[in-house]
């Protein structure tokens, strides 16, 4: 039996209205706390735990990481990093090169 | 000093520093005329040995830079294998961004192109290294706009698009590599938690594992800071895939189940809940008008 691609995307349409409605009630959070395996489950976590502080300052550590953790953009914890290209960023200017020289020179 | 002999000064200094190290992890031999054209000894260090600190601390940063982001191919490769590997790629393709986030972009366009770099482990380290990239831009690649999911339902069927999240990364792999990775981790966790305990250190984990019964679909993303590694069904896996290639919404649907001898309504039931759910993680996107050019990519032109 042929499947008919108009009854499908027609289920996709009512999904994304009740993935919005989803969203709209509880946020982002709604993968992460759903059961593994489920469609709504967010997947394996790549880090053991949120916590995990990504330490980059001075160290140029952002690297793919965010989190600046101090850092004069105060991105820590924001994920403001994010699609700005590191957190080493600001106002499209890298950030606390005094303490990158500063690292270098030890 | 005129500019030509400044931009000589400065592509010469550059050249030196940026080579690789030489044998015991010191400055080349060809970095040492450089030295001594342009650099004074003072009473500690001779010419050539102030040079070679600014190359021995650029090197062994890209090094370790490279060796976080890729833990994982490093287990798989063994520490030797990874740091001929690593020289190698960096040798070739070299640190083309300001942001050391980027400089695994070219990697898995490397390894496809030298082989013999990756020795028996061929298959298994490029699924790993397309995991550990696919990470890198889950954790702080851009988010565009989610859709409107009522503006987007008033739309023709026929003319629907949608995007993806640009830290949205599908891959099709023969390796279970995200339950390898997961397993590196925790022996990692368990190592340095011993380490405390005992104050010895302990041997590093080879990761290997045999290819995985059929295909392992991955989405890598991220939810509320964190990444994630979710497998999809094959039918997701390609209708996400055909939406990122920008097909509208029914031929996506109709390209994902094919001729698939299943009723079309217990496809709809599933199809309605993948996209529930890629709804609320946020995955469902408009591309901003100012982003429909493609920057230029910073890759290797070598690789």
């Amino acid at each position: 039996m042929k499947t008919n691609k108009t009854i499908i995307a027609s289920a996709a349409i009512a999904g994304i209205m009740g993935g919005g409605f989803a969203l709209a009630k509880v946020g982002n959070t709604a993968g992460a706390q759903q059961k593994s395996g489920s469609a709504f489950s967010a997947g394996i976590q790549a880090e053991e735990d949120k916590g995990e502080t990504h330490d980059c300052k001075g160290k140029n550590g952002c690297k793919g990481k965010g989190g600046c953790k101090g850092g004069d953009n105060g991105c820590a914890g924001k994920n403001s990093c994010k699609g700005k290209g590191g957190c080493a960023m600001k106002d499209g200017k890298p950030v606390h090169k005094d303490k990158e020289k500063e690292t270098e020179k030890k | 000093m005129d500019m030509s002999t400044l931009a000589r000064f400065q592509a010469a200094l550059a050249g030196a520093i940026m080579r690789p190290l030489g044998p015991g992890e010191t400055m080349r031999r060809e970095g040492h005329a450089v030295a001594a054209e342009f650099v004074k000894p003072n009473a500690r260090l001779a010419a050539k040995d102030r040079l070679q600190i600014y190359n021995q601390q650029y090197w062994w940063r890209l090094l370790g830079s490279f060796g976080d982001d890729f833990g994982g191919l490093a287990a798989v490769l063994g520490e030797r294998r990874f740091e001929r590997l690593a020289i190698a790629y960096l040798d070739a393709c070299g640190s083309a961004s300001w942001n050391l986030r980027d400089l695994g972009q070219g990697l898995s366009a490397f390894i496809v192109a030298h082989p013999e770099l990756l020795g028996s482990h061929g298959p298994l380290a490029r699924d790993m290294a397309a995991l550990e990239w696919a990470r890198v831009i889950a954790f702080d690649a851009a988010e565009w706009p989610r859709i409107d999911p009522v503006e987007f339902a008033s739309r023709r069927p026929s003319r629907m698009k949608l995007g993806l999240q640009p830290y949205l990364t599908l891959l099709e792999l023969q390796y279970p590599v995200d339950r390898l990775l997961q397993k590196l981790k925790q022996s990692e966790n368990a190592a340095a938690s011993n380490a405390r305990s005992s104050g010895a250190g302990s041997r590093k984990l080879r990761l290997h594992a045999k290819p995985a019964a059929s295909p392992v679909h991955l989405a890598i993303h991220r939810s509320e800071l964190v990444v994630y590694y979710k497998r999809l069904q094959p039918a997701a896996y390609h209708l996400l895939s055909a939406l990122r290639a920008g097909e509208t919404l029914e031929n996506a649907c109709g390209m994902a189940f094919g001729d698939e001898a299943v009723a079309a309504d217990q496809i709809a039931a599933k199809v309605q809940q993948w996209f529930s759910a890629w709804t609320a993680f946020g995955w469902l996107c408009e591309k901003p008008a100012i982003m429909t050019k493609k920057p230029a990519p910073l890759a290797c032109p070598l690789c």
